[in-house]
């Protein structure tokens, strides 16, 4: 076997610091040398367990090479304590030893050593169980410096897509200016994800609303979130819910790949005549609690998801709007969360926590996430969820 | 989602059974490299043993129209019942491709 060949191929192994540790001068000697001949540079001995704790925690190694009997601190309490130091949590410990009682395999193991070799060294063995152990480790950082840095660029990224919802002053201008009340909670399945819902101002007595569901999960969802919102806050037209999705689905038919489109519901509030005019393009139905006759109505409105195909119509339909009515906004991952029974909250569910909460909508999104926690329980979320409530003030 | 290919010349049927998902996104590609391998007349999905659908798999399921319309084959929806039936009305699926009932 060739072993030195093998260890140049990764040459960050070569960069490795080891730390040496035998109470006999002459063997430290013997394998700083042989370390060396094969490469390795970076090479501190210590003759007893004192300078080795000295030694490790002012210049923490990748690997100790450690042996088992010496006077005073012996190879067991050097490794165990080693092992507790946070720097060296993760470095390789090697312990050599003459003894070949299984007893003594097993407390090195306990004591946190990595590995073990026996005396009288055979050169090549520790030599490729230094390069195996010292290849796992680095692999293992680099695993770990990359999940960090993607952790912190998805936290970023949530960050960012938290920032294209309404902000507390839109929704408290929005309030003051429409007399529109509104709660909502998002909650992406991972990290970031596809769902988004929204609110444009059009005029002084019309305001339009919207929920998004872009279909997939994660990242790619999320980046075709940001895709459909800024279409849907630049595109003119929005005053008109029917022919302003016909004219978003044709923008985002150019940009989406095959199988991905977005869903939505969109509707336009008039506040001076008391309507509600809407379109849907495959978002799940929303309901309406109507306080003058205190029941729900489901606004059905079917529609080809956006994205799919080019010169796609869409129905718009109109509801009466009044003091006290409530909408409910939300997207599929409500309806599809289940119990281990397989049971669901469905419309029917929805609409009683409608009526039960008159609409009120900071009650009715309490009651409705407190049940869907029982559902869910422990498990993550398996989509997006979205859930809005908007109330035209009393 | 389980499923089974059955060729009666140029006709395919893909009868699936279970749960349709975004967790199907691997098996459900062997099925788009049979539709892009050409060589059918029309392709059929029998989902009358599909007990749920979710959006990822109707993002699947418009793939595979995508490669028939370069191919030149119908495909057809047949036997939907329950949610996956009130998915395809919602989004208005009976304009993309054939619904057929069981």
């Amino acid at each position: 076997m060739n072993i030195r060949s093998n260890i140049l191929e990764e040459k960050s192994v070569f960069d490795a610091r080891i730390l040496a540790v035998d109470d006999s001068d002459f063997a430290l000697t013997f394998i700083e040398e042989i370390f060396r001949h094969h490469g390795f540079y970076n090479i501190e001995t210590a003759l007893n367990g004192k300078e080795a704790i000295e030694k490790a925690l002012k210049n923490p190694p990748d690997l100790v090479l450690l042996d088992l009997i010496m006077p005073g601190m012996d190879g067991f309490e050097l490794c165990s304590i080693l092992r507790r130091e946070p720097t060296l949590v993760n470095c390789v410990i090697l312990i050599q030893t003459v003894s070949k009682d299984s007893s003594h395999i097993v407390r090195s193991f306990n004591a946190g050593a990595s590995d073990y070799i026996t005396k009288p060294l055979n050169v090549e063995e520790m030599l490729v169980r230094t390069t195996v152990h010292l290849e796992r480790r680095f692999m293992m950082n680099s695993l770990k410096l990359y999940r960090e840095r993607l952790g912190q660029e998805l936290k970023n990224a949530r960050k960012m897509q938290d920032a294209i919802l309404p902000s507390t002053l839109l929704l408290e201008q929005v309030r003051h200016d429409y007399k529109l009340e509104v709660c909502a909670h998002f909650e992406p399945c991972s990290e970031v994800g596809g769902d988004f819902w929204g609110i444009r101002r059009i005029s002084a007595d019309k305001i339009a609303l919207y929920c998004v569901d872009i279909s997939g999960h994660g990242v790619g969802a999320a980046l075709n979130a940001f895709r459909v919102h800024i279409l849907l806050e630049q595109l003119a037209g929005a005053e008109a819910a029917a022919s302003y999705l016909a004219t978003l689905n044709n923008a985002l038919v150019r940009v989406l790949e095959p199988g991905q489109f977005a869903t939505i519901f969109y509707g336009v509030i008039d506040t001076r005549n008391g309507i509600l005019d809407y379109s849907s393009a495959g978002m799940v139905p929303p309901l309406l609690y109507s306080l003058q006759d205190q029941k729900v109505h489901m606004l059905e409105c079917n529609g080809v998801p956006l994205g799919v195909v080019e010169g796609s119509s869409y129905d718009q339909k109109s509801i009466a709007w009044a003091k006290g009515d409530t909408l409910l906004l939300y997207s599929d991952a409500l309806v599809e969360t289940c119990d281990e029974k397989g049971r669901c909250l469905d419309a029917q569910e929805l609409a009683e926590t409608l009526q039960r909460e008159q609409g009120k909508p900071a009650a009715v999104l309490t009651a409705i996430l407190a049940r869907l926690e029982s559902f869910r329980g422990m498990k993550p979320l398996g989509d997006d969820l979205t859930l809005c409530v908007f109330r035209a003030m009393d | 989602m389980e499923y089974r290919q059955d060729i009666a010349g140029g006709n395919h049927t893909i009868t699936m059974t279970g749960r349709f998902t975004f967790a199907d996104h691997g098996s459900f590609k062997k099925i788009v490299d049979t539709v892009r391998a050409g060589q059918m007349e029309a392709l059929t999905f029998n989902m009358q043993g599909v007990e749920f659908i979710d959006s990822a798999a109707l993002g699947m399921l418009l793939i595979v129209r995508e490669e028939a319309q370069k191919h030149k084959f119908l495909v057809a929806l047949s036997g939907a019942q329950g949610q996956v039936d009130k998915m395809f009305r919602v989004s208005k699926f009976e304009t993309l491709f054939t619904l057929r009932q069981a």
